[in-house]
């Protein structure tokens, strides 16, 4: 239940992004910038830096969004904050990189598409993730919890990395 | 001339890396070089689904958004 809500609101959120940045002319400058972003946040994660803070909100839910409220209202302010992900903390430069390769999709269905499997994908995990953080035995131990935020924060380094070298790949074919 | 002993596991541990850097972008541009002949996508086609290399990069994107979703901490 929680995950196909978690999943839904993504996929709608996204998708509504997706047609309007893909009815926008950006595919080839948003296509440069997704291989320039993924190059210097893809170095500064992999190689453990902070030359530049993660692009990003530090907005929480306010305790009274969700405090004393009923359960299918909990659910549904969660789902609809959390699910998209732009409400909330980013911890990694990831995240910024997603309405970018939207916008760089070129045109509206593909655009659309590509932000819904990108809203499910997110919104999916998102709930997975809260389910994993909700089982008993899995309370938070602070060493723990900054040991594995690095190793996340290296591997969407390296993910980006990836993703720069073919989209310059991508760049470069497109420009002959 | 070796380097003292205690600066060695950092040098070691920039190697690494630096080596697992230049992987990521080698096996990246190799995607892209692999898949930029396999035929665009549909005629007129623009920005990532005109490309074999641009589909990758959606394909990862949507990789990505996953590892992001799963990665975070309970921290609305």
């Amino acid at each position: 239940m929680a995950v196909s809500a978690y999943a839904l609101s993504a996929v709608v959120t996204w998708a509504a992004l997706g047609a309007v940045l893909g009815a926008l002319p950006l595919a080839r400058p948003a296509l440069a910038l997704v291989t320039a972003y993924a190059a210097w946040y893809g170095l500064t994660e992999a190689a453990g830096r902070r030359w530049l803070p993660v692009p990003g909100t530090r907005w929480q839910v306010p305790q009274t969004m969700v405090v004393g409220t009923s359960a299918r209202r909990r659910l549904l302010v969660w789902s609809t904050i959390l699910g998209p992900g732009f409400l909330t903390r980013n911890p990694y430069a990831g995240f910024g990189l997603l309405p970018a390769a939207v916008a760089a999709a070129g045109g509206v269905p593909a655009a659309a598409a590509l932000a819904a499997a990108i809203g499910l994908a997110h919104g999916t995990g998102r709930a997975l993730a809260l389910r994993r953080d909700a089982r008993p035995g899995a309370a938070a131990d602070p060493m723990r919890l900054v040991l594995v935020s690095m190793y996340w924060r290296t591997a969407d380094g390296l993910a980006l990395l990836v993703i720069a070298g073919a989209a310059a790949t991508a760049c470069v074919g497109q420009s002959w | 001339m070796t380097a003292p002993l205690a600066r060695q596991p950092r040098l070691a541990r920039r190697s690494l890396a630096a080596a697992a850097m230049t992987a990521a972008v080698a096996a990246g541009v190799t995607l892209g070089l692999a898949l930029s002949g396999r035929g665009p996508g549909p005629a007129g086609a623009a920005g990532l689904a005109a490309s074999g290399a641009g589909m990758a990069v959606a394909a990862l994107a949507v990789l990505l958004a996953a590892a992001n979703g799963f990665s975070k901490a309970y921290s609305p």
